[in-house]
């Protein structure tokens, strides 16, 4: 009987958990395939490296220039693509840029960095 | 996806080829190429990668291609020789050679040559100039301001682009006043950098 009691106790509270806090049943922060719930949980994103991560996505071929390293016509044209669409990732960019660009935001879209810092494109 | 997406399946021995091989786009993107498949092999093909980078070092002999290897190698250093090497590039004739070392020493965050690389702010390229300032102020942001103001007056429009970038990343309220005529720039270039570092300070 006492045992039947205690099952009955525990299944309440794990529902009621559950209900109250439904977060706690959502992927786990620190799950490398949702980078973004770090951020997204985390109330004191860095603003200058907001500002940076897009200064990196946006301005790219200028950026390029100024180190002397020249894209050709169909990769800017690729590359302004993904810009427009938001699409636009630390990956897709000439590497000398990748490794200015803040660790945080590795791997997020443009738009998605754009949602985090409350930047309006 | 990168910049040169058909590097992203290659094996090691096929992104060798392609970096002893010709420039897919032509020889004046040649720079961008070659750092993108040296970036490739130094992050996708682990320390097999670093060596094939490293003992490349001493066979590469164009701008293109070394620029490459020190890009990729101080973008993920793997031991201190790279910092003895990019030491002693700093002497070397070529300016865009020089550029390419004190960015790779900001990477690595050198402070070994820090009065040989102020020094060379006084060089004729404007490249070589940016790259000093790229270099001062991460690594020496409380005394680069002077730099940079004397910069943003520069004749050449690539020297102020990066005064005004880094005028941006120093986190000094001071640089507001030395950015406002550069709001005004006639390079457009300047005009863009100018306003984005601006927003640094909103």
């Amino acid at each position: 009987m006492l045992k039947w009691i205690l099952s009955v106790i525990t299944l309440i509270f794990t529902l009621g958990v559950g209900f109250i806090y439904p977060h706690t049943t959502a992927p786990l922060a620190f799950d490398q395939n949702e980078p973004s719930i770090i951020l997204e949980s985390n109330s004191t994103v860095d603003a200058n490296a907001c500002r940076k991560a897009i200064k990196l996505l946006t301005q790219y071929e200028r950026l390029a220039e100024s180190q002397h390293v020249k894209l050709s016509p169909s990769r800017i044209a690729e590359l302004n693509r993904l810009r427009e669409e938001g699409k636009i990732k630390s990956s897709d960019l000439p590497g000398s840029l990748q490794s200015e660009f803040p660790g945080q935001f590795a791997g997020m879209a443009l738009e998605k960095i754009r949602k985090i810092c409350g930047k309006q494109k | 996806m990168s910049l040169y997406p058909e590097l992203d399946t290659l094996s090691l021995d096929k992104l060798i080829a392609r970096f002893r091989g010709a420039p897919v786009d032509g020889k004046q993107y040649a720079t961008a190429y070659y750092m993108e498949v040296a970036h490739t092999i130094r992050r996708e093909m682990g320390k097999e990668g670093v060596t094939f980078l490293e003992n490349e070092f001493d066979n590469v002999k164009d701008v293109p291609r070394l620029r490459a290897l020190i890009s990729a190698l101080a973008a993920h250093p793997a031991n201190k020789s790279l910092e003895h090497r990019l030491l002693s590039l700093l002497k070397d004739k070529r300016p865009l050679i020089i550029m390419e070392s004190i960015d790779g020493l900001r990477l690595l965050k050198s402070r070994r040559a820090y009065d040989d690389i102020k020094k060379l702010f006084n060089t004729r390229s404007p490249f070589v100039r940016g790259g000093v300032l790229r270099y001062m102020t991460r690594l020496y942001p409380d005394r680069a301001l002077p730099l940079l103001v004397k910069a943003a007056k520069d004749t050449h429009y690539i020297v102020r682009q990066v005064a005004a970038d880094e005028l941006g990343e120093i986190g000094n309220t001071k640089a507001i006043l030395y950015l406002r005529p550069l709001l005004k720039d006639k390079n457009a270039d300047v005009k863009q950098a100018a306003s984005t570092a601006m927003e640094m300070f909103s």
